[in-house]
């Protein structure tokens, strides 16, 4: 339905599409979120503050003395055709030279990190998720009171008085930024000539002048209070973590309408200007504490504003028992509709279930919600790495490999393989879970998570950092990486040398380290590469994922500490790291050439079986679910033909059985293969063309060639 | 495979008589062979030999060799030791130069998918476990087996064997047949069935010979023998350039299939061409026949007319 805010969406959509390719232009391609940032001025760029001679900052000082100037110096965002203010534009935690401080050495894990691929997580940051039902509940008076109480009570010693005295600062500083857009706002006000346009700016101003120190009160207030927070916090350390939007705003809903002072059109154009902001996961639907449904007409609106804007998002509905049917519907139907990667859909049933074997009660357990890439949180409540830790279980096949080959071909078989494949993975995984212990106990003065503090439960009251005991739980996850690319190299092993005898270990080695070269070379990849791979439900291929992941999510979880509330998860995900860990892996058993990307996420390679069932992926991945409470999400790539308005019911029955099954996460690209043949060869003709890489979508003219490329593959391929 | 293996699996079947069926393909996932989410089972064998068919590795009930260009890297696995230099693996597809088992040998020593065997011989009970894979999504969906082909009722026994055994399991069954069959076979397998989908490419039964090899009296007696039996109808006729794309032509069919009390749908599906690549890489050539692509505006014109005249009629 057209309403009066169309034309001013309109604008703010053309005017994305120009932020973008100007970032294309000044930035170079990179292979990420769009994160809603936009590109600096170029006059009068701001620069970090280095405090070590290495030229990086590092601690609570560094990080204060940085996030301050930028605050006070940040340029101002206002357009007269957004309902709110603000955008951020300085990538603060990617501006250093150096993420971790060079004192705190950690080259005793290095050796470990380096033999089995490691991406240790150490230095980084965030991924866990903030509570913004706190911020809304505060507003910035409420929270610089409770750093000052807290400040007063427990601020006994130097260190503890610079941890408050530095959230005070910092929350003054976002202060500073909001009160220069407000002079901004006057100035567009007094220069604005479209009568509905000054309107609108006087309407923005009153609520950033209600907000500066007030909590908000109205449905816009609390819009653009979440808006200031997080622009704030994507400036600090990327963060992008968001919340049950739905329930979160609708208490502000319903209070304007009874009011009388907002309709819902105007609700939809403000909801569109948010969600154009930034693609933070956001997450619908989904129960309550006790598994009653949490939708409500708000979920609806924010579909439609979806909708409207169609840009980057990242809106994740949480299917459960429950959950209003039409409202399932009709996020599909947008889904088919746009064929721009969104909502992705998130399975209640395992989650819940899932999180509580880790011994949590199930209230708890469905407060846990989908809000990051592929990741799940307890806004407010937990510190836990999400995404940042992973293990390329690739490399650890290949120690292994080249193990049993140093023994002789005439030993070699895949049990004494897998044997010594379990013997590398227990200390691969003990290597990274020491990476994460190492982080938690020098990350607060390396880089304190001063912004998720403030919407934390516990660093404020404890006077620690989250990533140092402020938190109320550390449920830290550990990803495994390249899954499909070992189960099916075992697979292919097992089936061609030792069952079939098509091929000897000693043939097979001589081509891997030719990296398939020649002729025969490529033969015996083909016949390698067609064994009987994962994604087949009940191949060769399946019962290796199985086991491998059954092994892989008890060795994480065995180095969960109870004394120490470190409770680590598994999962199965390799974020855009394909490409990257890939790249450090020779030619595998499984017809894969070397430095080629290894398996994405979950999902089984491209080409894994011949009719390229989802059915039957669906079913593969529900299977080796790591299964407390993490994700293992399933990426699917359709085709044009499951776009068509009479195939909503199919989608929906596909979703609901996999998350049945036992599934977590679904992806989902509905692709045009035409079309983004031809983005691919001229990506400047499809600017607006969004593709969900894996959980984040970015915008496809963003991704470098080579990324380009692999998205390309996947799609044509399945 | 040893010596006593061998024979087992031979006098196995045998003994607990179990049915044997012959298709090229099962196709899960499928979305367009009936209601909710599908598996497809094409059987091998036809008796209708269109001349727009998409799939002419259907039409013998015979094993046969495809040779895909496209995938030869050239290694040369396949040349028989003993046959001089002028051996190509194209040769395979071509009638009478070896036997369809010397063919089957030297296709497997092909790694890369270049010659492959087309057809496969499966057991009831087999098939049954490949379909079952996708129970849970037949059931949330309103899915189940399609069976199609070729002509699934070349083979009745192994159709009725199927659907009967999914009947039990409680699977929704489809059969996609021409019907130009025996009136006593459509009516046992009938029993089991519980959606035909049914072309009528011609009205005109001297035409449809034409076009087809055969006549269509026989298919119509049977659809009026499914109504009487009250059988789900799908009918649907292929918009061939060229041969039905007029609305006389299509009227007669549209007034036929309205009169039919079970019907559930009747479609017009537009002839798209897919290219000639089975055709050429089983060594068909010669079965080739070229029609034009029906352009969009033409094919809605028609269809707007049969929905004027059948009121189950559904628009694609
Ligand atoms: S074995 Fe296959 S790939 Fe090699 S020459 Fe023969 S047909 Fe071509």
């Amino acid at each position: 339905m057209k309403t009066k805010y169309d034309d001013r969406i309109a604008v703010l959509r053309k005017k994305k599409q120009n932020q973008t390719e100007d970032k294309i232009q000044i930035e170079g391609l990179l292979d990420e979120d769009d994160y809603g940032r936009i590109a600096p001025p170029k006059e009068g760029a701001w620069e970090i503050i280095p405090n070590h001679e290495d030229g990086s900052f590092y601690g609570v000082q560094g990080w204060t003395d940085n996030f301050c100037d930028l605050m006070e110096k940040h340029p101002t965002y206002v357009d007269p055709n957004d309902a709110f203010a603000g955008r951020w534009m300085y990538f603060m935690s990617k501006m250093r030279p150096n993420l971790f401080k060079p004192e705190f050495s950690y080259d005793h894990l290095k050796p470990e990190i380096e033999k089995y691929n490691i991406i240790d997580g150490i230095g980084f940051d965030a991924h866990f998720a903030p509570d913004y039902e706190l911020g809304l509940k505060l507003g910035w008076g409420g929270i610089l009171e409770k750093i000052r109480k807290y400040r007063d009570v427990n601020a006994k010693d130097e260190e503890t008085k610079l941890f408050y005295d530095s959230h005070e600062r910092a929350v003054l500083s976002i202060q500073i930024w909001i009160k220069n857009t407000i002079k901004e706002i006057k100035r567009k006000i007094d220069s604005e000539i479209d009568a509905e346009l000054k309107t609108n700016l006087v309407e923005m101003l009153t609520v950033n002048e209600n907000i500066l120190n007030d909590a908000p009160q109205s449905f816009r207030e609390a819009c653009q209070w979440i808006i200031w927070y997080h622009l704030a916090s994507r400036t600090y350390n990327r963060d992008g973590a968001g919340g049950q939007l739905d329930t979160l705003l609708y208490p502000f809903y319903l209070k304007d309408k009874e009011a009388g002072i907002i309709d819902d059109e105007a609700v939809v154009y403000q909801l569109a200007c948010f969600l154009i902001n930034d693609p933070i996961y956001w997450q619908m639907g989904g129960p309550d504490g006790k598994g009653g449904d949490m939708t409500n007409h708000l979920s609806y609106l924010i579909l439609e504003a979806g909708d409207k804007v169609n840009t980057s998002l990242n809106l994740t509905i949480r299917v459960h028992d429950q959950l209003d049917q039409k409202f399932l519907k009709k996020s599909v139907e947008l889904l088919i509709k746009n064929k721009n990667a969104w909502p992705r859909y998130s399975g209640d049933k395992a989650l819940v279930e899932g999180f509580m074997r880790n011994g949590y009660n199930e209230e708890l357990a469905r407060k846990r919600i989908a809000v990051g890439c592929n990741w799940m949180s307890l806004p407010g409540l937990e510190y836990t790495m999400n995404d940042l830790v992973k293990i390329n279980t690739g490399r650890v096949f290949q120690v292994a490999y080249n193990e049993v080959i140093d023994g002789g071909f005439k030993e070699a078989s895949t049990d004494k393989l897998y044997a010594i494949f379990q013997k590398h993975l227990v200390i691969g995984v003990k290597a990274t879970a020491d990476c994460i212990r190492f982080q938690l106990e020098q990350q607060r003065y390396n880089e304190p998570e001063l912004l998720l503090n403030l919407l934390s439960y516990g660093p404020l009251e404890k006077g620690l950092d989250a990533s140092a005991g402020g938190a109320a739980y550390y449920n830290l996850a550990i990803d495994g990486a390249g899954l499909a690319t070992i189960a099916d190299s075992f697979a292919a092993l097992q089936q061609r040398i030792e069952e079939e005898g098509k091929i000897t270990w000693e043939e097979l080695d001589y081509h891997l380290k030719g990296n398939w070269e020649g002729t025969d070379g490529e033969r015996i990849r083909q016949l390698m590469n067609r064994s009987d791979r994962y994604g087949q439900v009940d191949s060769r291929g399946d019962i290796w994922a199985k086991k491998i992941s059954e092994e892989f999510s008890q060795l994480v979880k065995n180095e969960s500490d109870e004394e120490k509330g470190h409770c680590f998860i598994p999962g199965w995900f390799s974020w855009a790291n394909t490409v990257g860990l890939g790249k450090a892996l020779e030619a595998t058993p499984n017809g894969r050439f070397a430095k080629a990307p290894i398996s994405h996420g979950a999902n089984p390679h491209p080409g894994f079986s011949k009719d390229g069932a989802a059915t039957s992926m669906a079913k593969s991945i529900a299977q080796i679910q790591p299964g407390y409470g993490n994700t293992a999400p399933m990426q699917l790539e359709l085709d044009l033909s499951m776009a068509k308005g009479d195939q909503v019911d199919n989608f929906i029955a596909l979703i609901k059985t996999h998350f049945k099954l036992g599934g977590t996460l679904i992806n989902v690209n509905i692709v045009d293969q035409k079309k983004i043949l031809e983005a691919h060869r001229d990506p400047s003709k499809y600017p607006d063309l969004v593709v969900r890489i894996t959980g984040f979508t970015a915008y496809f003219a963003m991704l470098t060639p080579e990324f380009r490329q692999l998205v390309v593959d996947r799609i044509l391929e399945n | 495979m040893c010596y006593f293996s061998r024979i087992w699996s031979v006098l196995y079947p045998i003994f607990v008589n179990r049915i044997m069926g012959r298709i090229t393909q099962i196709q899960s996932m499928s979305l367009h062979d009936g209601p909710g989410i599908r598996t497809t089972v094409f059987t091998k064998g036809c008796n209708m030999r269109c001349a727009w068919c998409h799939n002419p590795e259907t039409w013998s009930s015979k094993l046969q060799i495809q040779f895909l260009k496209n995938k030869c890297i050239d290694c040369k696995a396949c040349y028989p030791s003993a046959t001089t230099s002028d051996f190509t693996p194209s040769l395979l597809v071509r009638p009478n130069q070896y036997s369809i088992s010397e063919s089957i040998t030297i296709a497997e020593s092909c790694y890369t998918g270049a010659l492959e065997v087309v057809g496969k011989d499966v057991y009831v009970d087999e098939l049954l476990k490949t379909i079952e894979k996708d129970r849970e999504f037949f059931d949330e969906s309103g899915g189940g087996i399609t069976i199609s082909g070729g002509e699934p009722l070349l083979q009745a026994e192994f159709v009725i064997e199927v659907f009967k055994k999914c009947k039990q399991k409680g699977i929704h069954t489809a059969i996609e047949s021409n019907l130009h069959s025996n009136s006593e076979i459509v009516k046992k397998v009938a029993e089991y069935t519980d959606l035909f989908m049914v072309d009528i490419k011609l009205w005109d039964s001297e035409k449809h010979k034409k076009w087809t090899g055969l006549g269509n009296e026989l298919v119509l007696e049977n659809i009026k023998l499914l109504n009487v039996l009250g059988k789900k109808l799908m009918i649907r006729t292929p918009v061939v350039p060229g041969v039905n794309d007029n609305v006389e032509e299509l009227s007669s069919i549209a007034k036929f299939v309205n009169e039919l009390d079970c019907l559930e749908t009747y479609e017009l599906l537009p002839y798209h061409s897919l290219g000639n690549g089975k055709y050429i890489a089983l060594g068909m050539e010669n079965e080739i026949t070229k029609f034009d692509q029906i352009s969009k505006s033409h094919f809605d014109y028609l269809q707007d007319e049969m929905a004027l005249l059948c009121k189950k009629f559904k628009k694609n």
